[in-house]
């Protein structure tokens, strides 16, 4: 049915090129340290250190939701939502290749220990910035090799 | 009547520097923005008055 | 009337002040010395013009007679137009007939008459003002929604302030509000003043007006003080500070007042009135691009103080301070962490207060073994007023090599180590049995390593392209010592699509799963122009059961796992679903099921938010069953009008979690409303209707009034 692997066969071996020549500029914030470095270790599968032909510009929006109220008004569950919004430029003619988002959510219980509450908080971003890490780089890959194909 | 507006730094005042990984000084809205973890927004409500559905910069629709 | 060339003359009237003149035919007339110019007269100088279909420059006495479509606009970008005006040569109006201007920053002043005054001001006669469009997008002319209309109003250039005598606002053509002494600046800028008085009516207060007057000290400090009035509570008085200084900002809002509380258990009014009040601080002080200071301070004098006058329903009140420095390869955090509970059951002393939190990590920049290497450092003091304490350190470093195979496999292989060190006490407080861990010090050495296969595939599909990907991953470590360890932040555990692939599933860092597992899912999406599907699903598999640190119920602790996974679907902006769901590996029953679905446009939609959760985990305080809906629907009509509704209900029935008495549909609050909002006012009356009672803030109807002028001054 036309499947393909991503990364390898003719167009494959040159996105994973093109997804090491990208370089993330640096992110703000406790989570665009996390997702930045997440990034960097999806892109470098090639383990060419080659020189940087694309720029990879993150804005990142990171926000807590409570939900799943009890009788007496207390919330029992919350959601954190960590998503970006991210632009792929080329460096040399400074052109946009790619401006989108990507998103992902994960669920927390409110525990009666409050720490634990924030503990929990503090993983789920963790987890968050590997997700959304994953799609960002899936969508460069799929636009790198539509510009390969385009060739 | 009176109009609340954003706090803006002085004649001879600078606005703090920006910090590492963002290109522009922070305003003074930003910086009084709560923390994510500080205050975790427990509103259990999807709506609370009539509003429009803004576009929302953060999750684009697939083109 | 032949074509005639514009002529163009440069005129130095004043030192340094030229008037740049063009118009289709010009001539000089020496004895009067009076210049005469018709046909599309502009002049300009500076930057300001007029423009007008003739005019007549008295050079001796000085005045310019401007007469036909004369449109005059001042250096503040502000036009006016009038048929016949009277200026001096610096531009500045006479006497003027009939005006109208157009503000630079939006809004329109008709008047029969006006004329400058010597201070530079506008001063209209019969004047009305609006900022509404008068001309709907069709161009035909349109009424505006409001204008204010005045006997007298000034307008005052320098300072972009206009301030009315004799203001009425008028609503849709109906004179309905006196408006004294009303001013505000067109440019945005603050203004210090009496804000638009709030009026609400709600169950436990009665019918509430609250007022506030802003002072704005200087361009970086302002101080905002309100009250509030009730009919059936003593009045409250509150305030706010701002301050920006070149380092950072603060602010500090702050409420108090003097009346009867409900006590907390029995609900009975106690007799005695006090001091109650409420105070909030938060700022954020960026010293260097690296060194960052964020701080948010919350005190209730009560727990139902907030509920009661409607400020925040939270439950927790959380204090924190943060020091960071973030770089390019290091972040560093000294942290703090208090909360005061608002919970009526809950006793503050269980409270934890974690001070300090210190979370170091460093990448290593150039790669070890062609790998990267991250070294983190944590330590934790926790104390509780009448519990258990604890204090924890640990370092703990982790390798990570990313390749991908000739095949397209992207192969990871990952070695973690790290060594703990705990100290606790009167951990017998603790109630739930498997958070004690033994008292006195404790210490444990942690290895794990883990090799992570993903497999993507690529493809066209439904006119789109779809990944599919595969993924499996082995995690091995020798057992670890879980049990005899207190476990202060690593309860809230719940197997689901974020956490299935992480190396350790619970959050924290006070318990790790050890031994052999095996985790397999696959990821497929498709995206075609307009749409955009996505579901992904996986499981696990353990070579030993683990039932001591994970109680049944939350999908990890038999051999193996429940199956948990995510769908989402897309279709442009107008529809939005994303279901997440843990599905038991027996009996298929559904574990956790969470949907979200926004569904419509931007004016008229639906917005539904569902969660179930059914673990039955016994023996754990924390892990609860809850089943609730959300819903929230907008119908836009007749253009500008829309009516709303909203509401939360509690579905959990007596089988889900014997503490409740519902009997499966219990709403906890619900909204109706209906609102007005063109380009330039909006207008709405909301009913708010709460059914549970909490402290002294009572159950009941609240209705609330908004009014406001958009693009005006007025909020």
């Amino acid at each position: 049915c036309g499947l393909q692997p991503m990364y390898a066969g003719s167009g494959g071996a040159a996105v994973a090129q093109g997804l090491a020549e990208v370089e993330v500029s640096p992110i703000a914030g406790q989570d665009g340290w996390l997702v930045r470095n997440a990034l960097n270790d999806r892109l470098r599968i090639t383990g060419s250190n080659a020189a940087p032909r694309y720029r990879l510009d993150v804005m990142l929006d990171d926000s807590l939701e409570g939900l799943g109220v009890l009788n007496d008004d207390t919330i029992s569950r919350e959601r954190r939502i960590l998503r970006a919004r991210f632009q792929l430029v080329d460096i040399a003619s400074d052109e946009i290749l790619l401006d989108s988002t990507a998103g992902s959510d994960a669920g927390i219980d409110v525990v009666s220990s409050e720490y634990a509450t924030i503990a929990a908080e503090q993983t789920a971003l963790e987890n968050l910035a590997r997700d959304v890490a994953d799609r960002m780089v899936r969508r460069i890959s799929l636009r790198l090799r539509e510009a390969g194909q385009q060739q | 009547c009176g109009q609340k507006t954003d706090l803006e730094p002085l004649a001879n005042q600078e606005l703090p520097p920006a910090p590492y990984g963002a290109t522009e000084q922070p305003k003074a809205e930003e910086l009084l923005e709560i923390e994510t973890l500080a205050a975790p927004q427990r509103s259990v409500e999807l709506r609370r008055r009539s509003e429009e559905r803004a576009d929302d910069p953060f999750d684009l629709p697939p083109e | 009337q032949d074509l005639v060339e514009p002529v163009a003359t440069e005129e130095a009237v004043q030192p340094g002040r030229i008037i740049a003149f063009r118009a289709d035919n010009l001539d000089y007339d020496d004895e009067g010395d009076v210049v005469t110019a018709s046909g599309n007269v502009l002049m300009s100088s500076e930057d300001q013009s007029v423009r007008a279909d003739e005019v007549r420059w008295d050079r001796r006495s000085g005045t310019i007679y401007a007469n036909g479509n004369v449109r005059l606009v001042d250096n503040g970008g502000n036009q006016l137009y009038t048929e016949s005006a009277e200026l001096t040569e610096r531009f500045e109006a006479g006497a003027i007939a009939e005006v109208l201007v157009a503000l630079s920053a939006g809004g329109r002043l008709a008047a029969r008459g006006g004329e400058r005054s010597e201070g530079g001001d506008v001063v209209l006669r019969d004047a009305a003002y609006t900022a509404c469009p008068v001309t709907d997008p069709e161009g035909c002319n349109k009424t505006p929604s409001w204008r204010i209309t005045a006997s007298k109003v000034i307008f005052d250039p320098e300072t972009n302030r206009i301030s009315f005598n004799g203001a009425m606002l008028e609503l849709f053509g109906a004179r309905i509000l006196p408006m004294p002494g009303l001013a505000f600046r067109t440019d945005g800028r603050a203004i210090s003043g009496f804000l638009v008085p709030d009026l609400r009516v709600s169950e436990s207060n009665g019918v509430e007006v609250s007022g506030s007057y802003h002072w704005r000290i200087a361009d970086n400090k302002d101080l905002t003080v309100g009250t509030h009035l009730y009919t059936k509570a003593t009045p409250m008085v509150s305030g706010e500070w701002r301050h920006l200084t070149d380092r950072g900002a603060y602010q500090i809002t702050g409420y108090a007042t003097h009346s009867r509380r409900i006590t907390d258990f029995t609900g009975e009014p106690t007799s005695e009135r006090d001091l109650r009040g409420y105070l909030a601080a938060n700022g954020r002080f960026q010293f260097t691009p690296e060194w960052s200071l964020t701080s948010s301070i919350r005190v209730a004098s009560d727990r139902t103080f907030l509920r009661r006058y409607d400020i925040s329903r939270d439950d927790r009140l959380r204090s924190t301070i943060n020091l960071e420095r973030i770089d390019q390869n290091s972040y560093f955090s000294l942290a703090g962490w208090a909360t005061q509970t608002l919970r009526l059951g809950q006793p503050q002393g269980q409270v934890p207060i974690a001070l300090p939190v210190l979370d170091y990590r460093y990448r290593v920049t150039d790669p070890v073994a062609g790998g990267t290497v991250e070294l983190q450092a944590n330590s934790l003091s926790l104390v509780r007023k009448d519990g258990q304490d604890t204090q924890r350190a640990f370092a703990s470093a982790r390798w990570d090599l990313r390749r991908l195979t000739g095949l397209g496999q992207v192969v990871t292989l990952t070695a973690l180590g790290r060594g703990d060190i705990y100290h606790s006490d009167e951990n017998g407080q603790t109630v739930t049995e498997s958070y004690r861990g033994e008292a006195g010090w404790q210490g444990r050495g942690i290895a794990v390593g883990a090799i992570d296969v993903e497999w993507p595939f690529v493809g066209e599909a439904f006119g789109g392209t779809q990944v599919l990907k595969p993924r499996l991953q082995l995690v091995a470590s020798p057992s670890i010592r879980n049990l005899e360890i207190p476990n202060e932040d690593a309860r809230a555990i719940d197997l689901e699509d974020s956490n299935l692939f992480s190396l350790n599933r619970f959050p924290g860092y006070d318990r790790v799963e050890d031994g052999v597992r095996l985790t397999y899912g696959f990821d497929w999406e498709v995206q075609r122009p307009g749409w955009r599907v996505k579901t992904t699903i996986g499981q696990s598999y353990r070579f030993d059961t683990q039932r001591q640190i994970l109680p049944d119920g939350t999908g990890l602790s038999e051999r193996v796992s429940d199956f948990v996974g995510r769908t989402e679907v897309r279709y442009r902006d107008r529809v939005k679903l994303t279901h997440r769901f843990r599905v038991d590996k027996d009996s298929l029953a559904v574990r956790r099921n969470e949907f979200d679905a926004t569904i419509g446009s931007e004016r008229t939609y639906v917005e539904v938010g569902y969660l179930r959760l059914n673990r039955d985990i016994a023996g754990i305080e924390d892990l609860q069953d809850r089943e609730e809906l959300r819903a929230a629907a907008r119908i836009a009509f007749a253009r500008y009008w829309s009516v709303f509704g909203a509401g939360v209900f509690n579905l959990t029935d007596k089988q889900e979690d014997p503490t409740f008495t519902s009997d499966g549909f219990q709403p906890i609050r619900t909204r109706l409303g209906i609102a007005y909002r063109d380009e330039c006012l909006e207008f709405g009356l909301t009913w708010r209707r709460d059914y549970v009672n909490a402290g002294d803030a009572a159950r009941g109807d609240t209705f609330q009034l908004t009014f406001a002028l958009r693009n005006l001054g007025l909020r």
